[in-house]
């Protein structure tokens, strides 16, 4: 029984708090027969790697964490048996592959030997060393390594192989064929976003069809712009596109857009040049204005019916004391021992539900007694505007 | 191979408490591994330790089959992990000093003032120390009065209980005679305080403290959350940890928008931001108005909630329609002034006109501590009121302080049956003034040009009305101040105008400086005495996480190493001082049985144990056993109003803590007490510039000095906290190694400014303007918007040249920033959104000109070394 390293990016906030605890476990500190003392600063057995992706506004930060991916055929044991010491780097029935912090020592070209840059030279020590698992740790009734305890959005995971669900991972290409034991999922590819606009009116323009079409003139994707005008093509692969704008109305806008070497953000694009039917424009933005003005009667709608209702609810009571309140409806004052099971007035029989004062945030005092000083004050309104 | 037998990882496990809140509020209960006397290992909590999830009443949250689960570990962030470091940082203050060219005894001659900053320290021992620092205490109050020493005993940094992180000396010297205290004022509340208040309450904060039930609230009902200036991500690490984080991805999981609306590209956006509206620095109200023009002209906004829930909206409406000063609030006008253009200013009217939408803050980011910062906040509320606030999916809410001010509505996740209380075992600072005080705003000018008058305690939290009251420094009859006592010394790299407090701190008239820190940094470097105290490690105590917005949580702290140096806890040096002073008798008879009730830190420790609120519920021996006990989820929590709802449904039955109980778009009691002031007027406005403040883009200003500079709360730090954590110091966007070894601050600079300057990723660069220069190193980003400068404030201070028009290698901005308040009439800091110019600088030509300076004891991992000013 083994277990892997599940990494999901996209759960990835970059806090550094796996790299962190990676050199609070390791740093000046060294576990006999496991690690020798990293130095304080410059090794990252657990290492984010940042990468700030797009242009102003679409703006995205990639925290991708990279570990030994404790290989099954790495090429860190196959340089040390090459190198005549076959026993300085070893895997564990566990699958972790183990550095000897002793037997290691003099090796020449480990630490380069890893194709994913896992493994860092002490020179002091004349010693390649690398993330170990925390195996010091599993060994003494941990059930995860230091990163993986640590990470506070479970985009670290240390999982049973034979239970974890590897659908959709990917690993890193270098160490294709290695036997890496590492997974990720929702490694970053490329996006696309941008944000269609009419300067005539100077509106964002909804609802406008975007078609993303690679080199060869294939779709690959489309979506409608949203009510900011924006679209979005997220994950895609790094290559060149172009993105086909449509609206009613209006010639098609082709824009370019080549995501081979960064994600990019189109901008902010007219279209009102390339108006060429009036009345079609004009109904679509007509019949667009419309829905959009439902739209916010709607929501306004959602609130006067709640107020409505409350109001013919009387919902609302507030204690006098501990065991006695007035009712709302016919202003009738009620005693009982415990004043908050009380749901009914004895007098009008209306429903009401109790709020103690802590409940509703009062501080202190008594919030009936404070209405009736509030009502008892002179009015303190805003004066009259005379314009 | 290892040893057949497991290897030893640790002797024993304390938990300990890494809130970096201060004021006895504990937060980010971190388990600490001791092995063979050092620290081994800081790791997370797992409540499973002791508790089971059914005994917790754990909370969970479900949506369209997606599951919300806020975890059974605390989630602690990267500060707390690496803490280890700064217990053991070679930066400690390893024993007491006494500057070289300083006597006691007040002769100018011997006090040499001017050379504060500059002259280094030597050694001595703690009663040589206490007995100076007695002797001078007794010598001021007999000659000056007890209102002469300022106590600046207040600040974010530990949250020690027994060990008393901030605040003993006022405890003490409250026992003979008392002191002028340093009144902190809301500094990441600013705008919300001045300003927010007046317009629906909410004391104590000014932000919505009814927040129960809104994340359940905004998953079954928001459309959008808007980021105004929040980072989540970032502000909660020195307050509760990461919870919020899992908050914003399933916000992402279940599709509710995520808008951020800054001039950055902050953490919180680069992870979780659909959408990005860039926005100039401290000009959010320009847009504000805008989309408040929108709505009123296109009828979009709710009238009839308006009608019942508002007082004085016809003098907002009509400044918005242009009637009051022909000026008509336009996006066309504000797109200009804000930077986001009319398209977009429209999209966004009209999006939150249709949808549900709230608003998260952790405090406000920027602007809340600009100029003029009453405005933006107060129209955020105008705005939130016109969209039927409290309605379903539409409320204001925080991803930090929750629970914060004992108010268990002040938190939109589920809350605690209990929260813990430290408070019998706390020493410190208390949020009490006593007559004499100074707003922390306002000392160096009642240190240099006094009296000084101004408004309110301005301490955050107070109730609004007390912003009515008038106070001058000195009270009448007193001497001014002679001395300022110490034990949060970073005012400069903190607080507005830190050039001008190094001139202040030279004044002749402080004729001592006392200083008590556990590390050799930031204003500490101008004291005349500076006594080394322990960190939270090197003390017990009793503490709380009530913040984490889990589970509450107490426990029982054991010391988790032998004090480093010679350093003893900040409660333990002001009772050494006290066992002096008392041998003076008179009004210091008895000073120290009266200062620690004859306790020992077993007594406190059990005192705070037994008034706790826990005590019936776990033994004192049984939670030393067991480190840790939480308070299961409250069983009525569900049933509590949501948010402002009780307010949206009945405004006569639930009122504001307003006058009117109503939203006040005019402010009857700002009218009446302030009827000049044109700049926090009776209703909001959108105010360009004063003669305090000319910081916008088009001002004559902005000639010289053309980039508003963005700098919120930092990202690798709290505040002051932590600047030298080795491991964060390794981080990219933590510091910039220049080609002189030296870890620059980072400044963020849009590659088409960058262009312009002939800058480039990595170099090293200064910004500066009229009060001073600040060298930083250069982080070409896209994650700024052009036109606009970022760097994180709180850098430690490396003073080239000190005091006014100085030069600072560490990049501390506050030491830039105008000493000017908020507005006339509020004493709120403004330490973001200044202006400022942008240059490269070659810093081996400065290191010819500087030589002394730029060759100071450095340590590559950890930063300045305190070798570099002993003598």
């Amino acid at each position: 029984m083994s277990k892997v390293f599940l990494v999901n990016v996209d759960r990835c906030n970059g806090c550094h708090a796996c790299q962190v605890v990676c050199k609070d476990e390791h740093c000046q500190q060294a576990w006999p027969g496991y690690t020798a003392e990293q130095p304080l600063v410059g090794q990252f057995w657990c290492k984010i790697d940042y990468r700030e992706r797009g242009q102003v506004p679409w703006v995205r930060v990639s925290h991708i964490p990279v570990l030994c991916n404790h290989c099954a055929d790495a090429p860190c044991i196959a340089h040390a048996a090459a190198a005549g010491k076959p026993e300085a780097v070893y895997q564990r029935d566990d699958g972790l592959v183990i550095i000897d912090p002793e037997l290691a020592r003099g090796i020449s070209g480990l630490a380069k030997s890893c194709p994913v840059g896992a493994i860092y030279y002490n020179a002091e020590l004349d010693l390649a060393q690398k993330c170990s698992g925390c195996a010091h740790l599993l060994d003494n009734g941990w059930s995860v390594p230091r990163c993986v305890d640590a990470c506070p959005t479970e985009a670290l995971l240390y999982v049973e192989e034979s239970e974890a669900d590897l659908s959709s991972t990917t690993q890193a290409p270098e160490l294709a064929g290695k036997g890496s034991r590492l997974y990720y999922k929702n490694f970053p590819k490329r996006f696309v976003a941008g944000t269609i606009v009419d300067m005539e009116h100077n509106n964002v323009v909804i609802d406008a069809r975007a078609v993303l079409k690679d080199a060869a003139g294939n779709v690959v994707a489309e979506q409608m712009t949203d009510e900011f005008g924006d679209f979005k093509f997220n994950q895609i692969e790094a290559a060149r596109y172009t993105i086909e704008i449509t609206v009613p109305g209006f010639d098609k806008l082709v824009i370019s857009a080549d995501v081979t070497e960064q994600d990019l953000s189109v901008g902010d694009n007219d279209i009102s040049h390339l108006l060429v039917d009036l009345e079609t424009a004009k109904a679509a933005a007509e019949a667009a204005d419309k829905a959009a003005a439902e739209a916010a009667a709607a929501a306004r709608a959602v609130s006067e019916k709640l107020r409505e209702e409350a109001a013919a609810r009387h919902e609302h009571v507030a204690k006098v004391s501990k065991t006695s309140l007035i009712c709302p409806k016919c202003g009738k004052k009620m005693v009982a021992e415990k004043i908050e099971d009380v749901t009914r007035c004895q007098f009008c029989k209306e429903d009401f539900t109790v709020y103690t004062l802590e409940q509703l945030g009062a501080t202190g005092g008594d919030l009936l007694a404070g209405n009736a000083a509030a009502a008892a004050a002179p009015s303190v309104s805003a004066p009259k505007l005379e314009l | 191979m290892p040893a057949d037998k497991p290897l030893k990882i640790k002797d024993r496990t304390t938990t300990k408490c890494l809130s970096i809140c201060g004021f006895g509020l504990g937060a980010n209960a971190t388990d600490v591994d001791v092995l063979d006397g050092r620290i081994v290992r800081m790791r997370p909590l797992h409540y499973s330790e002791n508790h089971t999830p059914e005994e917790l009443r754990a909370w969970s949250l479900d949506k369209d089959g997606h599951h919300f689960d806020p975890g059974f570990k605390t989630l602690l962030s990267p500060h707390s992990l690496a803490y280890k470091t700064r217990t053991y940082s070679p930066n400690r203050v390893p024993f007491p000093m006494k500057r070289v060219d300083w006597e006691p005894g007040g002769d100018p001659d011997k006090t040499n003032t001017i050379n504060r900053g500059i002259s280094k320290y030597e050694r001595i021992s703690w009663d040589e120390a206490t007995n100076i620092v007695a002797a001078e205490i007794k010598r001021i109050h007999e000659t000056y009065g007890p209102h002469s020493i300022y106590c600046q005993g207040e600040g974010h940094g530990e949250s020690k209980n027994y060990g008393g992180s901030h605040g003993c000396q006022i405890q003490l010297l409250k026992l003979c005679g008392g002191s002028t205290v340093q009144a902190r004022n809301a500094d990441s509340w600013e705008g919300w305080y001045w300003g927010a208040k007046w317009i629906w309450g909410m004391d104590p904060v000014g932000q919505n403290v009814y927040q129960s039930g809104v994340f359940k609230d905004i998953t079954e009902n928001g459309d959008a959350v808007l980021f105004w200036g929040a980072d989540p991500e970032t502000t909660p690490w020195g307050w509760g940890g990461q919870l919020p984080s899992r908050m914003c991805y399933w916000f992402n999981e279940i599709g509710v928008l995520s808008i951020h609306i800054a001039p950055d590209v902050n953490y919180t956006n680069a992870a979780h931001a659909d959408k990005w509206i860039p926005i100039i620095p401290n000009t959010d109200a320009a847009m504000q108005l805008a989309i408040a023009w929108i709505w009123l002209t296109e009828g979009t906004y709710d009238e009839s909630y308006i009608a019942s829930h508002s007082d004085g909206f016809d003098w907002f409406k009509a400044y918005v329609l242009g009637y009051i000063d022909n000026v008509e609030k336009t996006p066309e006008w504000a797109a200009p002034k804000c930077g986001v253009p009319v398209y977009r200013i429209k999209a966004l009217a009209h999006y939150w006109a249709r949808h549900a939408v709230s608003i998260a803050h952790c405090n406000g980011g920027g602007y809340i501590r600009s100029c003029f910062s009453h405005e933006p906040a107060r129209l955020e509320v105008a705005l939130l009121g016109m969209q039927s606030l409290g309605k379903p999916g539409a409320n204001q809410f925080q991803f930090i302080e929750w629970t914060l001010f004992n108010m268990p509505t002040k938190s939109p996740v589920p809350t605690s049956e209990i929260y813990p209380s430290s408070e019998m075992a706390y020493h410190g600072f208390d949020m009490q003034t006593g007559p004499s005080f100074i707003p922390k705003t306002l000392l160096p000018k009642a240190i240099m040009q006094p009296p000084v008058k101004w408004y309110g305690h301005t301490m955050a939290g107070y109730p609004k009305e007390d912003q009515l009251n008038a106070f001058e420094f000195p009270l009448p009859g007193d001497a001014g101040l002679h001395m300022i006592w110490s034990d949060a010394p970073c005012w400069s790299t903190c607080w507005n105008g830190g050039f001008e407090m190094q001139e202040a701190l030279r004044h002749p008239s402080l004729e001592f400086l006392l200083f008590q820190h556990p590390w050799m940094e930031n204003d500490l470097l101008f004291a005349d005495i500076i006594l080394p105290t322990a960190t939270l490690m090197e003390c017990p105590d009793l503490n709380t996480d009530n913040m984490n917005g889990q589970y509450a949580l107490i426990y029982i702290e054991d010391k988790a190493i032998e004090p480093c140096g010679e350093a003893i806890s900040d409660y333990e040096c002001v009772c050494e001082i006290a066992k002096k002073l008392e041998l003076f008798g008179g009004a210091y008879e008895d000073l120290y049985q009266r200062y620690n009730l004859g306790l020992d830190a077993e007594g406190w420790i059990k005192r705070g144990f037994e008034n706790s609120g826990v005590a019936d519920r776990i033994s004192y021996e049984q939670l030393k056993e067991q480190r840790f006990w939480a308070s299961p989820t409250r069983a009525d929590y569900d049933e509590l109003p949501v948010g402002l709802r009780a307010f949206h449904d009945d405004p006569e039955a639930h009122p504001l803590d307003t006058p009117t109980g109503k939203l006040e778009y005019y402010s009857t009691v700002l009218a009446t007490h302030f009827p000049e002031d044109t700049v926090r007027a009776p209703y909001p406005q959108w105010i360009e510039e004063t003669a305090e403040h000319q910081e916008r883009i088009t001002s004559d200003r902005a000639q010289d000095y053309p980039y508003p500079l963005m700098s919120n709360h930092p990202r690798w730090r709290v505040h002051a906290n932590m600047d030298d954590i080795p491991w964060l110091r390794e981080i990219e966007t933590c510091k910039i190694e220049g080609p002189d070894g030296y870890k620059y601050e980072p400044v963020w600079i849009n590659p088409v400014d960058a262009a312009r300057h002939g800058i480039k990723h990595h170099d090293i660069v200064k910004i500066y303007n009229e009060r001073g220069t600040v060298l930083g190193g250069a982080h070409v980003t896209e994650r700024i918007m052009p036109g606009v400068l970022y760097q994180d404030h709180g850098a430690r201070i490396d003073a080239i040249v000190g005091g006014r028009k100085g030069l600072d290698r560490g990049g501390a901005n506050n030491l830039i920033c105008t000493d000017a308040t908020t507005s006339k009439n509020c004493v709120g800091e403004v330490t973001n959104s200044f202006l400022v110019g942008i240059a490269p600088v070659d810093v081996s030509e400065l290191a010819g000109q500087y030589p002394e300076q730029f060759s100071r004891n450095y340590d590559a991992a950890a930063g300045l070394v305190p070798s570099a000013y002993l003598a």
